[in-house]
């Protein structure tokens, strides 16, 4: 989160990275443990460093080096002045390489089908399902009784931390079959329809948390004390459904909850059975915090989280929901 | 700084559940969402997948910048 507001966000970086580099980002949880080629390359290159992965643990940081897998600079810095001297003297080491290191086509990379990934931690976006973003802020109340944002991003320049006052993102993954089968209910009842149990229990336990600070912890299925959401079909709107319901999220102790309402509108093409619109808020009060998300607020303060469909043809929309590490307890939320 | 004027009136979390009016949904959730100040880093242009990155980086004759953390840099992290 802090690297997205005082590195990335800053234009002298994404300049340089935009005209001389190829960018991309990855979450070491996988490629640190992947036993395919992918995951090979990647510890070939990080193993060049300092970070090693000693006992299976973190290689996180920024990296540059050549397609051929040659290490040229690491940083795990969010100072931006760092960052740019690595990415400086990276590019000038670049271009000191002979010609069969660096020119246009000089390094053959082969094919990789995914068929070759490790299935365990190879996620693909569900084949014809929803790709849903996630946006999740910590709020403020005013004096009038209604919300506000805390602060502004930037706050912070002086310590490089971030506050946590900005919008967190995460994906949720819902599949097609799914989607299908609650339309089907959908037509077939005109007073309401619960969205279906896994779908349901999805949301609850990995997507109504606190995640705008770090890696949240997600919820048990016995921490969901109530979750209703329902869809109603809207008068004289074909196709236009509004969802509304309640949740209320805590651990046993009552140390960490989330407790609230949601309200959306979802709009569906009935010849494709294509959802076009999946637009859905929850707002609540939250209290407490994680093993990596300390620094929550003292007691209860207002959360929003904002649902909205992505595009399915922008990479950053295609990643994995954070809580997919297991795929099938992801999918299947209500029964692990 | 944006703001929803009198929401708690309408709105009293986790009892009650009164419903949002249309306009009230449409700006909490606008403020819930990125705004574009917050947005700049996704324009840098980011693969996801590094193998691809790989692919590119040699037919273009680039290096590459990988941005790996614990957790998606472009998700929950």
């Amino acid at each position: 989160m802090a690297d997205r507001e005082f590195v990335f966000g800053r234009a002298d970086v994404q300049k340089l990275l935009r005209d001389h580099f190829v960018t991309v980002a990855a979450d070491d949880w996988y490629q640190r443990r992947q036993n395919d080629a992918v995951g090979k390359f990647f510890r070939a290159v990080a193993d060049q460093g300092p970070r090693k992965g000693a006992g299976g643990s973190t290689r996180q940081g920024r990296y540059a080096f050549t397609a051929s897998g040659k290490l040229l600079g690491f940083n795990n810095n969010r100072d931006p002045q760092r960052i740019l001297r690595m990415l400086r003297e990276s590019l000038a080491d670049f271009k000191q390489l002979p010609a069969g290191e660096r020119m246009p086509g000089a390094v053959k990379v082969p094919p990789l089908q995914r068929s070759e990934l490790e299935r365990r931690f190879a996620r693909t976006p569900p084949d014809g399902g929803l790709l849903v973003r996630v946006h999740s802020r910590v709020l403020d109340k005013d004096k009038e009784g209604g919300y506000a944002a805390c602060g502004k991003a930037g706050a912070n320049q002086d310590s490089l931390r971030h506050n946590g006052f900005g919008a967190s993102s995460d994906h949720l993954w819902i599949r097609a079959a799914e989607v299908q089968s609650f339309l089907e209910n959908v037509r077939n009842r005109r007073e309401g329809t619960a969205l279906p149990p896994a779908i349901a229990t999805r949301i609850a336990r990995y997507h109504l948390v606190d995640n705008t600070r770090g890696e949240p912890p997600h919820w048990g299925r016995d921490e969901i004390r109530e979750f209703k959401l329902n869809a109603v079909p809207i008068t004289g709107r074909p196709g236009a459904l509004r969802l509304s319901g309640t949740f209320h999220l805590e651990t046993e102790k009552g140390d960490r909850g989330y407790a609230g309402v949601m309200e959306g509108r979802l709009q569906y093409e009935a010849k494709s059975n294509k959802i076009t619109r999946f637009d859905l808020l929850a707002i609540g009060d939250h209290w407490g915090e994680g093993r990596y998300t300390p620094g929550a607020r003292p007691g209860k303060h207002p959360l929003g989280i904002a649902f909205t469909l992505g595009d399915p043809g922008k990479p950053q929309d295609r990643v994995p929901p954070q809580g997919i590490r297991w795929e099938q307890g992801y999918y299947e939320a209500e029964k692990h | 700084m944006k703001k929803i004027l009198g929401f708690l009136a309408l709105f009293p979390l986790a009892t009650g559940h009164a419903q949002l009016s249309k306009s009230q949904f449409d700006t909490l959730f606008e403020l819930c969402l990125p705004a574009e100040s917050e947005s700049g880093w996704l324009e840098i242009g980011w693969e996801i997948d590094l193998w691809k990155a790989r692919q590119r980086a040699a037919k273009e004759g680039k290096p590459i910048f990988l941005w790996e953390m614990d957790g998606h840099p472009l998700g929950c992290t």
